[in-house]
């Protein structure tokens, strides 16, 4: 057994883009964790869901995670931490979105 | 004389993209209509199976055309949903599920159905309706599926015989997409709310829409009726009389030709017919100079409300003295001498900052926030007034404004940290504004019906119509059945402006309107006539309130004023208002 397979990695992010992880933004949160191999799960620590399937967008969407809301991802498996990475310059970098309309 | 066929019918629903639009009606069916009786043996699980496959590899090819259709029609931001769209059909989760009742015994209709029913009603009762209308997403792509699997083929394309106004119960986003863009004249839906796809779609491609319309009007309407739209009041009438006709097409004919030719006045003051100036603002709020230079292009005299939340949102720490001074100093250099208000960080309840690490709050509108969230962050609070005055240095144009107001003590305590401030830059000889006017947002009721003792400390008021609305009227505009209750026409909100201003002009305060009211031209001439002296709105408005003050006497406009406040409703406010239309 690969220790290293084993570990699981973890990593707290905040949602900073007004309108939340909803539509576009997760359809790339989904397409992003869904590029690597690792097995990863995201709750919504803010509404203190339970953790779902990063790669599920039905999951993802029903963290019903808003502006403002702490997200927990884990991740395990062979490229668990280029995927954290990942999805951490995704959060931080706010999905590359243009100011939304009020 | 022929007699009329069909009596002409009239309904209101709200506002989700304007304009005007008369064309015949063309309805659409809702994806929610019940299966057919239609059934065909169950096959083995791995017949069903395939077949599953095959329905989900046909519809997201349909997908794929929907969106690429989409991002012609309205650009990369509006098509995105059908990539949610196409994601549902990838979830993990959904497929194993699905996948699981077919293995069981199940026909891949059946699975389909069940699993889609189950997600979608774990979608509806998410309490965050952005979240909750992703519900409408997922039965938009089940009915496809469901489509696919019991007729073989992916949903037939309708095509209206001319260009038509869409009527349905609901249009999902792939509906939209059915009819061909250039035979759509508008949208017309009973379900829906004004940030929904169809408006958005419906702004994209500069055609009114009218959601949340009456569910009669889809008795009313039969193929083909000639209906009229009206994408800024909400209003749709069925069968339309000779006469409403020509009212509208001549209205029609003038909105066309004011948008010409108010671009083309947007520069000159706002001045009434009888030589009254009302100050004509802008809100602006993240764009920078080029904001500020689009603001001045559109025919603003200068920032009503510079929100400065957008320093301090989207990203991790707050923002430096520095930062914010270069921010707010561009937006002063490119309005000259113009005034300029800065409001004040209102931030907290539903807009929230991670390095602030505020508790949630059970009712975030009635939370700490705004000039309260300041007063308990003073250093957070300080930083921000240093940098405005900085950036004032040598400008007579600054004023500062705190949100969230409720009384004295509120005002009293910020223009002490504003006055420790200066003492603070005087120590360190640093130049800062020297005629700093002080103003607070009224939004709260109490500070309404205060005004006359809140005046006393101040230079000046800026009515928050949209906040005052929803305290007012205990009404979350947001919410899918209450929103319309919120409606800043209510006689109790003006009557409270009216009561603002009178307390202002007592004390001799000038009394702004920077809510949504304030650049809505139905209301225009009531606030000219309940004597508010400065309107902020966002820069597009601003030729076209412009041209509706333009329209009207002083005396014309008190009448008027009087009229409305002493109605019951919103509705008969607008209603009012509707009629009193002068088309500038």
């Amino acid at each position: 057994m690969n220790k290293d397979e084993e570990k699981i990695l973890s990593l707290v992010l905040h949602i900073t883009n007004p309108v939340g992880l909803h539509a576009r933004p997760a359809a790339l949160f989904v397409q992003t964790a869904g590029s690597f191999q690792a097995q990863i799960q995201v709750r919504n620590l803010s509404r203190e869901t339970p953790f779902v399937d990063a790669k599920s967008i039905l999951g993802v969407l029903s963290l019903g995670a808003a502006q403002g809301h702490a997200i927990e991802i884990r991740a395990s498996g062979k490229d668990a931490a280029e995927a954290l990475q990942a999805l951490k310059q995704l959060v931080e970098g706010n999905f590359h979105e243009s100011e939304s309309p009020s | 004389m022929r007699a009329r066929a069909h009596l002409e019918q009239r309904f209101r629903g709200l506002p989700a993209s304007g304009g005007i639009a008369i064309a015949p009606a063309f309805v659409l069916e809702s994806p929610q209509e019940t299966l057919a009786s239609h059934r065909h043996p169950v096959g083995s699980p791995e017949e069903e199976m395939a077949r599953f496959r095959q329905a989900l590899v046909a519809v997201k090819e349909g997908i794929q055309k929907q969106y690429q259709e989409a991002q012609r029609r309205v650009g990369a931001e509006g098509a995105a949903i059908f990539q949610v769209h196409a994601m549902f059909l990838e979830d993990p989760t959904l497929l194993h599920q699905v996948e699981t009742l077919i293995r069981e015994g199940k026909s891949a209709l059946a699975a389909w159905q069940q699993v889609i029913e189950n997600q979608v009603a774990m979608l509806e009762s998410l309490e965050d309706p952005v979240f909750r209308a992703r519900a409408v997403d997922l039965r938009d792509v089940g009915a496809q599926v469901r489509a696919y699997l019991q007729s073989g083929s992916v949903a037939s394309r309708p095509i209206p015989p001319k260009p038509s106004i869409l009527v349905a119960w609901e249009l999902t986003p792939s509906q939209t997409l059915l009819v061909p863009q250039e035979k759509v004249r508008g949208f017309c839906t009973v379900q829906g709310s004004p940030t929904s796809h169809v408006a958005i779609l419906a702004r994209g491609l500069g055609v009114p829409a009218v959601v949340g319309i009456d569910a009669a009007v889809l008795e009313a309407v039969r193929e083909g009726a000639l209906l009229i739209l009206d994408g800024d009041t909400g209003e749709v009438i069925v069968d339309p009389e000779e006469a409403t006709l020509t009212t509208y097409r001549r209205r029609a004919a003038l909105q066309r030709q004011t948008q010409i030719s108010s671009q083309a006045h947007a520069q000159a003051p706002a001045v009434t017919r009888d030589g009254h100036h009302i100050t004509i603002g802008a809100n602006v709020g993240g764009g920078g100079r080029k904001e500020a230079e689009n603001a001045l292009h559109l025919g603003a005299e200068g920032i009503g409300l510079l929100r400065t939340e957008f320093l301090y949102m989207q990203r991790s720490s707050p923002p430096t003295e520095e930062e914010q001074r270069e921010v707010y100093a561009a937006y002063l250099e490119v309005m000259d001498d113009r005034p300029v208000i800065f409001r004040t960080l209102d931030i907290g309840g539903d807009k929230t900052v991670p390095y602030l690490d505020l508790p949630a709050e059970t009712n975030p509108f009635l939370g700490q926030r705004g000039i309260r969230l300041s007063l308990a962050y003073p250093d957070l609070f300080r930083t921000q007034l240093r940098a405005i005055l900085r950036a004032g240095a040598f400008t007579s144009s600054v004023h500062i404004m705190f949100p969230m107001v409720t009384s004295v003590e509120d005002i009293r305590e910020a223009k002490a940290h504003l006055e420790a401030v200066r003492q603070e830059l005087d120590a360190q000889g640093i130049p800062y504004a020297q005629q700093v006017k002080v103003g607070i947002m009224i939004e709260v009721p109490a500070a309404a019906i205060m005004a006359d003792v809140l005046a006393r400390e101040v230079d000046f008021f800026s009515i928050g119509t949209n906040d005052l609305s929803q305290y007012t009227l205990a009404a979350d505009r947001t919410h899918p059945v209450v929103g319309p209750i919120a409606d800043a026409l209510h006689p109790a909100v003006l009557r409270l402006i009216r009561q603002v201003v009178e307390a202002g002009h007592a004390h001799g305060l000038w009394v702004g309107v920077c809510g949504e009211l304030g650049g809505d031209p139905l209301a225009t001439p009531v606030l000219l006539g309940l004597g508010v002296d400065e309107l902020s709105m966002a820069p597009p408005s601003i030729p076209t309130v412009k041209a509706v003050v333009r329209a009207w006497t002083m005396e014309e406009a008190r009448l008027l004023a009087q009229e409305v406040l002493s109605l019951s409703s919103a509705d008969e406010v607008r209603e009012r208002l509707i009629q009193a239309r002068r088309s500038p």
